[in-house]
């Protein structure tokens, strides 16, 4: 089991979360994006988290398959959300069509002010979790000191 | 002598009650991490009810077991008392089909971390007490 699983797994948790938000800002940032390198207008990013399996191989050359737990959570993929982008009609802009429309990022600012809000929390709860974990070692040590 | 001395029941089951407590740390944390993970359902642990019933509590008739023959009735040794993993399946309301309520979790936390530290002191306790009766006096 080993002390320390609990923080290790706390700490991807950190990562994940904190990953999230760095996607987040991203998407804020290109909000009026209309230039890419793969062309056309910025798509939003968005994140897939997924739960860590221990290894399985490694768990039975050990012998123990049976409390097959977890490892906490990985970034699995970051994948651009496929729903239409935003059509305004501005003649003036330098990217607009021929009929005077422009095609702006799928972004909506309050959407991804909500992500950013849900991501903090997260990333708290996970910060509580490792100092509970670190409380409780710490503890442990003092059993039996005079 | 000294092994009775020092492996008191009591002790034995302190200390596995502080091993259980360790192991349900951890799968609270897993829980926690994961809160945001799709189709993810949170784990517990349980192992004071499967204690209680060890330890014969709550129930009217329990077989004596005085030879090692025995076979013990509505009671279990201590030493094959072991915490248990278990993945819920509650279904849940959200749409990423993750049932991790994040206030259970740190509520569970919070009583869990308790609980170890009543425990690390009852066994703090204890040991302090042999240490007092072997000096064979109060200071």
């Amino acid at each position: 089991m080993g002390m320390f699983d609990s923080m290790m797994i706390s700490a991807s948790g950190l990562t994940a979360e904190q990953f999230r938000v760095d996607v987040i800002s991203n998407n804020i940032a290109n909000v009026n994006t209309t230039r890419t390198p793969e062309g056309g207008a910025y798509r939003r990013r968005q994140v897939v988290f997924g739960a860590r399996e221990k290894s399985v191989f490694l768990e039975e050359l050990k012998g123990k398959m049976g409390d097959y737990q977890g490892e906490g959570v990985k970034i699995v993929e970051v994948i651009k959300d496929q729903s239409p982008l935003r059509r305004i009609y501005d003649p003036s802009h330098p990217d607009s069509n021929k009929e005077g429309f422009v095609e702006l990022p799928n972004v909506s600012i309050v959407k991804e002010m909500v992500d950013m809000i849900s991501a903090s929390r997260a990333y708290e709860a996970n910060v509580t979790a490792l100092n509970t974990a670190k409380g409780m070692i710490g503890r442990a040590l003092t059993i039996g000191r005079a | 002598m000294l092994d009775k001395l020092v492996n008191q029941r009591v002790m034995q089951v302190v200390t596995k009650g502080l091993d259980s407590a360790e192991f349900r740390q951890k799968i609270i944390a897993q829980n926690i991490a994961n809160v945001d993970t799709p189709n993810y359902k949170r784990g517990l642990v349980s192992f004071e009810a499967e204690l209680k019933q060890a330890l014969g509590h709550g129930v009217s008739l329990k077989g004596a077991v005085t030879n090692a023959k025995h076979i013990p009735i509505n009671f279990k040794p201590i030493e094959e008392v072991k915490a248990k993993y278990h993945i819920t399946k509650e279904q849940t309301l959200r749409n990423d089909g993750n049932n991790v309520d994040i206030n259970v979790e740190m509520a569970n936390m919070a009583v869990n971390s308790l609980r170890f530290n009543t425990l690390a002191s009852l066994l703090s306790r204890r040991i302090t007490m042999l240490k007092t009766a072997m000096r064979n006096r109060m200071s």
